[in-house]
């Protein structure tokens, strides 16, 4: 059985506690760690209520119909990305909401692979998308 | 508040005017600016020279400040200071329709705080926080407190308005003043419970801090989010932002002038020191007209079910009007003679031209920012009858309150407009309970006001409207439509072109059937708000005259009545929005003489 991305995701946050848990996932070179941190607003459950229902679709091209919640309130994610080759680390946000959009756009793109390999790829390919940028201690910058 | 109007025919043609006047309005089509942003000891982390796009004019955009400097210098750990003093990480990231910059620091032993700021195209920004690390317990009462240096469109002078109602401290609709007792620590807080009366905007002259519970976003089911204040440039009071909270979060916000600022992590309120220049009028909430330079400390403390700290806000960008949206809800058309209403019909040529319903509020705002939605189009059901009353039956105001608040949008998107003002009008297949000859009615206040929100909607009563033909009928519907509409902006018809006639009777012996006055005597049938030839009729009325049709100019009144220093278009365009906005932060109806304002 195919298990989507979107469902390693989203279904962190129905199997952790209320305020915020972990896990980590490891292939080749990449670890990924995902945290989940409940808003304190009933409408994180929408989201991940998203991912249940997506772990339910069977073909990708249905994910793109699962609906997000729009909202400013909904759960926040905490990514963190280690190449372990070369020691680059990311660590970013996102919302529930993003990730969804985020996956939404590549309904096909996450369809092989170990769960592991697909976390790290989808945190990966985020954080390119989201265009990261960690800044040394002490420094900021404009945009 | 309720009243009928009459009678006959008459045409005349005339050019209709055009004013289009839009901008500058809000760009949702790019990312904020940010100056800089960083960490240091003694900011703390912080963003500076936030800035949002508006555009002035068709595809020319000019950069407005926001914050001058939003910044996090540390928590409060069981009441004592907890400044960040190092940094774990800091990032910064940009999706399709949004910036984000973030960081994670140090606030005691093994326990960080992390921040991440979303700044999104659409003017909206939010805050989260949460803690990490071994040494975090949720025992300790850990307080993130944000300072937030604002300088609007980069006007060092801005004004403050914010929430609270009359069951918070000082219990009145203009908060007591220093040096009054009332206000001796400086504190008010918000009180939503229905009982203790109707939320409304308010304004401080003085430092102040404001308590806020955990805010539902939809608290109150009200017409829009549960904004807790709203921060306005004083000289261009068209561009700002409300600021919201969270359904978990309480929130303790602290408005400080910038000169008394003296650096402290969480200071208070002194409040001798003047804030603003705020004005009031009896029974009217008081409101700030001229501003100073300001920054405004949000404590946030820890949400009531575990989880994140959060607040947030939209800007608005208006032009130099106050646009508006109005919402048509009705019955079936096969119930109303085949009627769907039509914001363009044209009820009457004048010497202004064709009138409409759209025109009529395209001049009182003073452009043609109406924005009209309708059953039938649009995605709006008809009305439905089951569980309120059946076809031409009396219906109560509280029957009608509940309607509204079934019927209206209220999606996300429709309660973050935050840039329009919103009213409800209902065109119903109804008669008023205990008052059947009465044709509108702004019901959303008093007793019936369920929800404590202000004047979010009214009501035209087609039944009412019958006995003089099919046409008569359709165009009375507009003119009692916008007659509810000035209702709700709480406009009183003594204010119109013409003076207040006083109530009429039924009373076979007197003129006409009808005998009038100046109240109705107890016990009196069929007695409401009218004007008689046989009283008093004037031969133009505006809107809010009670003159028929055929004598309306269907025009607000654009010179000021007697008694008055302002018009009726002047009180929509420039009274304290506390005055006049229908919903959540308006005054509820207050009758009688055109109160004095500072026009802002």
């Amino acid at each position: 059985m195919e298990i989507k991305a979107s469902v390693l995701v989203f279904a962190l946050t129905c199997a952790l506690a209320p305020a915020q848990t972990a896990r980590e996932y490891r292939a080749g070179n990449g670890l990924v760690r995902v945290m989940a941190l409940a808003g304190g607003d009933g409408r994180e459950a929408a989201c991940a209520a998203a991912g249940f229902e997506s772990a339910l679709m069977d073909s990708s091209e249905e994910r793109g119909s699962v609906p997000a919640p729009e909202d400013d309130a909904d759960a926040l994610f905490e990514f963190y990305l280690l190449d372990k080759a070369t020691g680059s680390e990311l660590r970013f946000p996102a919302k529930c909401s993003q990730v969804n959009a985020f996956l939404r756009e590549r309904a096909s793109a996450y369809r092989t692979g170990t769960l592991d390999e697909r976390a790290v790829a989808v945190v990966g390919d985020l954080s390119a998308s989201l265009r990261v940028r960690m800044m040394s201690p002490g420094r900021g910058g404009g945009k | 508040m309720k009243l009928p109007i009459l009678v006959p025919a008459l045409a005349l043609l005339a050019a209709a005017e055009v004013r289009a006047f839009s901008y500058p309005a809000l760009d949702t089509t790019s990312h904020w600016s940010i100056q800089d942003f960083g960490f240091t000891s003694q900011q703390g982390f912080y963003v500076q020279g936030a800035e949002k796009n508006v555009w002035i004019a068709p595809g020319q955009a000019q950069a407005r400040t926001v914050f001058y400097n939003l910044a996090v210098q540390g928590a409060r750990k069981n009441g004592e200071d907890r400044k960040l003093s190092g940094q774990d990480f800091m990032g910064e990231l940009q999706g399709d329709a949004y910036i984000g910059k973030y960081g994670s620091f140090k606030v005691d032993s093994d326990v960080s705080l992390v921040i991440v700021l979303f700044f999104m195209d659409d003017g909206k920004f939010e805050a989260t926080a949460y803690f990490t690390g071994g040494g975090y317990s949720a025992a300790d009462r850990w307080d993130v407190v944000f300072r937030v240096d604002y300088d609007l469109a980069g006007a060092d002078n801005n004004t403050a308005e914010f929430l609270w109602n009359g069951g918070s401290e000082g219990r009145a609709v203009s908060p007591p003043q220093y040096p009054r007792g009332e206000v001796a620590d400086g504190i008010l807080a918000y009180s939503d419970a229905p009982g203790n009366g109707p939320a409304y905007w308010a304004a401080s002259a003085h430092e102040m801090t404001v308590a806020y519970p955990p805010l539902p976003r939809e608290s109150g089911e009200g017409v829009e989010n549960a904004g807790f204040a709203r921060i306005l440039n004083a000289s261009n009071p068209q561009f700002g932002m409300v600021l919201w909270g969270h359904s978990a979060t309480p929130i303790q916000a602290t408005f400080k002038a910038y000169t008394s600022n003296n650096g402290a992590l969480d200071p208070g309120a002194d409040i001798s020191i003047a804030l603003q220049s705020t004005g009031e009028s009896g029974n009217y909430p008081r409101y700030a007209y001229a501003g100073r330079d300001q920054l405004m400390f949000l404590k946030l403390n820890p949400p009531v079910s575990g989880g994140t700290y959060q607040f947030g806000g939209k800007l608005f960008q208006r032009s130099g009007t106050r646009p508006l949206s109005v919402g048509i809800h009705q019955h079936d058309p096969a119930r109303l003679d085949g009627f769907a209403f039509n914001p363009d019909m044209v009820v009457r040529y004048t010497d202004k031209g064709a009138r409409t319903f759209r025109k009529a509020l395209s001049d009182l705002i003073g452009s043609e920012e109406v924005t009209v939605t309708q059953s039938g189009r649009d995605g709006m059901p008809y009305l439905p009858f089951d569980g309120y009353a059946q076809p031409g039956q009396a219906v109560t105001e509280a029957q009608l309150h509940n309607l509204m608040r079934a019927s209206r949008d209220r999606s996300q998107s429709a309660l973050e407009n935050v840039r329009e003002w919103r009213l409800d009008l209902y065109l119903v297949d109804w008669t008023l309970q205990g008052e059947p000859g009465v044709w509108e009615a702004m019901f959303d206040y008093g007793g019936a006001d369920a929800n404590a929100i202000a004047r979010e909607g009214a009501a035209v009563f087609w039944p009412a409207l019958a006995g003089a033909g099919e046409d008569y009928q359709r165009r009375q519907s507009v003119l009692s439509a916008l007659h509810a509409a000035g209702l709700a902006f709480n406009m009183d018809p003594s204010w119109s072109a013409c003076s207040f006639a006083g109530y009429c009777w039924n009373d076979a012996s007197a003129c006409g059937g009808k005998r009038c006055g100046s109240a109705c005597p107890p016990g009196s049938q069929g007695c409401g708000y009218h004007a008689y030839d046989c009283i008093r009729e004037c031969a133009d009325g505006d809107v809010m005259s009670l003159t028929d049709i055929e004598r309306n100019s269907i025009r607000f009144g654009d010179q000021a009545p007697a008694g008055s220093g302002y018009s009726g278009t002047d009180w929509y365009r420039f009274a304290p929005e506390a005055w006049v906005k229908p919903g959540r932060f308006g005054a509820p109806p207050v009758s009688g003489p055109m109160p004095p304002f500072i026009r802002n």
